[in-house]
């Protein structure tokens, strides 16, 4: 494709942290459709107890564990992606 | 009845005026004084930015200057609406666990942002989302077209902002509806009118930090009623819910599989295409800061639904279960809403009540002046600037423009808060981010992402997800049968994100496919001439 040989086309499609992005996305993703997804496919599972005789259930551990992964997920990129543009 | 969760966020519920004296009402000297505090110090913060907005680069975007950290914290602010302060929470004491559906949801939102949208729009755009199209697009459809969808998103977003600070504000206050939608009209365009992007900023920058502070104080003090142990916490909000148990189980998701996929898409996708998020990242100097800026709000804005786990089974838990707080018929005085503004007057009395009725305040003028802002700079900067006025405009004209913009999107708020008083507006965010999710999005990551994207393609599929949102949801659940009185509806989804988005990619990309087929050169030229 010819087009994609134009060097004044895009020059952001040369971020090194391009591929990165797209991976965090792929696994913040896979965290919160796993979440939405075992209230779909298993509403028993999110719904127990965390141990017996607690309140606290699966899917409140879940949902917070949810929460910190956007933390997480995000100070990683920002610190790999700093690093990667800092050269 | 469980369908529209989505709209719970606009705070509009059947609020009740009648809020008795001890517990509410506009006698709370401390919501009186840190009412007249707050707009006090936001004017003052208007007066000191009003000297420095006389550029567009100011007006628009606080000339770049806004640090990353800064520009983060009034991020949270913006993604943080007194729907997620009291709302929430009300959402929990009705129906358990669908609000931390939300909670998670929306958590889930801003990481998207800064991993795939946040860096390269700050290195393409100067005001407006529109800048980073029309780079790559031909300028004059594009730019109508961003215009449009971010108008119709940021109007459906801000009456329903309006709807519920009008009967927030009566019941937190006292104040009538009618002075309440014009006092918040009123200081809303002043802050935007004479301040723009920096009094919007500090503003929003302002609220954050105390809303911030009130989450935290109060969820610390409900884990302290409880000795501190969490799990007490939500043993007693499963005692004193009406379904027990049950309430653990989210009826967001236990209908359809497609409807719970989604609503589950919206939450997490609406959010990066949302204008008034989006025109945040054009404050910074540069990518690095946008990237930064992000991280700061993802931050404050994720520990702040993680507060909600605390605070939303703590309303269940402290306020649910005693009559004080309850009405006649065993619901909340004052409606959903106001279960967190009772749950501050259990934990800490009138002071505590009157610093986070004052919060809930502080919060609803922050969001509609940026939200506001948007919707004026698409009109000045985007419509005037960039297409009507093209030959004419100068950099003085412009701003006009966009200030008397501003009275203008400020005056028909408040026309239809006033229109739409006793509607049921909870539809108009679902509504909003399905939009969102449907047309600014999709072009957006093919603009970014995808070189073959023509403008036509973009047009043709950015058009396909606005025309079809709006259909889909009036004739979905939301309009057709809660706001129309129908028995069923005719289209089930609720929000109709899991139809529209891959419609809206598709077209585009199938459109764009077609129109380089026919004229390859199409696609290269208005890249070259960017």
């Amino acid at each position: 494709m010819s087009v994609e040989r134009s060097p004044l086309h895009n020059p952001n499609d040369d971020l090194p942290q391009a591929r990165l992005g797209w991976i965090m996305a792929a696994i913040q993703t896979l965290i919160y459709a796993a979440f939405v997804g075992t209230f779909i496919a298993s509403p028993a599972t999110m719904t127990t107890p965390i141990a017996p005789g607690m309140a606290v259930t699966v899917a409140t551990v879940f949902g917070l564990l949810c929460i910190l992964s956007t933390m997480v997920l995000t100070g990683t990129y920002v610190l790999l992606a700093n690093r990667m543009t800092a050269r | 009845m469980n369908r529209s969760l989505l709209p719970v966020l606009v705070l509009a519920g059947a609020a009740t005026p009648a809020l008795a004296a001890e517990s509410g009402g506009g006698m709370n000297p401390v919501a009186v004084t840190m009412f007249v505090a707050i707009v006090l110090v936001t004017l003052g913060i208007t007066y000191w930015a009003a000297r420095r907005a006389n550029s567009a680069d100011q007006f628009y975007a606080a000339g770049g200057q806004i640090s990353g950290f800064q520009n983060g914290i009034a991020l949270a602010g913006d993604m943080i609406s007194a729907g997620a302060l009291l709302g929430l929470a009300g959402l929990i004491c009705a129906s358990g666990f669908d609000g931390l559906i939300f909670a998670v949801g929306y958590a889930t939102g801003l990481p998207f942002v800064v991993f795939l949208v946040a860096e390269r729009l700050r290195k393409l755009g100067r005001y407006t989302v529109a800048d980073v199209l029309a780079t790559r697009l031909s300028e004059t459809p594009i730019r109508i077209f961003t215009a449009v969808a971010t108008l119709v998103i940021v109007m459906f977003y801000l009456i329903a902002q309006m709807v519920g600070a009008g009967q927030l504000i009566r019941l937190l206050f006292g104040l009538d509806y009618l002075y309440a939608q014009v006092l918040v009209g009123a200081l809303m365009i002043v802050y935007v009118m004479f301040g723009g992007m920096v009094a919007t900023t500090w503003v929003q920058i302002v609220k954050a930090v105390l809303l911030l502070g009130a989450g935290l104080a109060i969820s610390l003090l409900v884990l302290a009623r409880f000795g501190f142990d969490y799990n007490a916490l939500v043993a007693r909000a499963i005692a004193v819910h009406p379904k027990h148990e049950g309430m653990m189980m989210p009826q967001a998701y236990a209908g359809s599989i497609w409807q719970s996929v989604s609503l589950g898409m919206t939450l997490m996708l609406g959010t990066a295409g949302l204008p008034h998020v989006l025109m945040r990242f054009f404050t910074v100097p540069d990518a690095r800061a946008a990237r930064v800026s992000v991280f700061w709000a993802v931050m404050c804005q994720s520990g702040f639904f993680a507060l909600i786990f605390v605070l939303g089974f703590g309303a269940l838990a402290i306020v649910a279960g005693d009559p004080a707080y309850l009405d006649a018929k065993g619901a909340i005085r004052g409606g959903g809403n106001m279960a967190t503004i009772h749950l501050s007057h259990a934990l800490g009395g009138h002071t505590l009540m009157g610093l986070v009725s004052a919060v809930a305040f502080a919060t609803i003028l922050a969001v509609v002046a940026g939200l506001t802002l948007t919707g004026a700079s698409a009109v000045s900067h985007d419509l005037y600037a960039r297409i009507l006025g093209r030959n004419s405009a100068t950099e003085r004209s412009e701003i006009r423009v966009s200030r008397l913009a501003t009275v203008g999107l400020g005056l028909l708020s408040v026309l239809l808060g006033i229109a739409f008083q006793s509607q049921n507006v909870a539809y108009m965010i679902s509504l909003a981010y399905a939009v969102s999710c449907s047309s600014t999005l999709p072009l957006l990551i093919l603009a970014l992402y995808w070189r073959g994207l023509t403008t036509r393609g973009a047009i043709a599929g950015g058009v396909t997800g606005l025309v079809g949102a709006v259909l889909l949801t009036v004739l979905g659940p939301p309009v057709w049968v809660k706001v129309l009185g129908n028995p069923a509806p005719l289209f089930p989804l609720d929000p109709p994100t899991l139809v529209t988005m891959p419609l809206a990619f598709l077209t585009a990309i199938a459109v764009s496919v077609m129109d380089r087929r026919r004229a390859p050169s199409a696609a290269m030229a208005p890249a070259l001439s960017a």
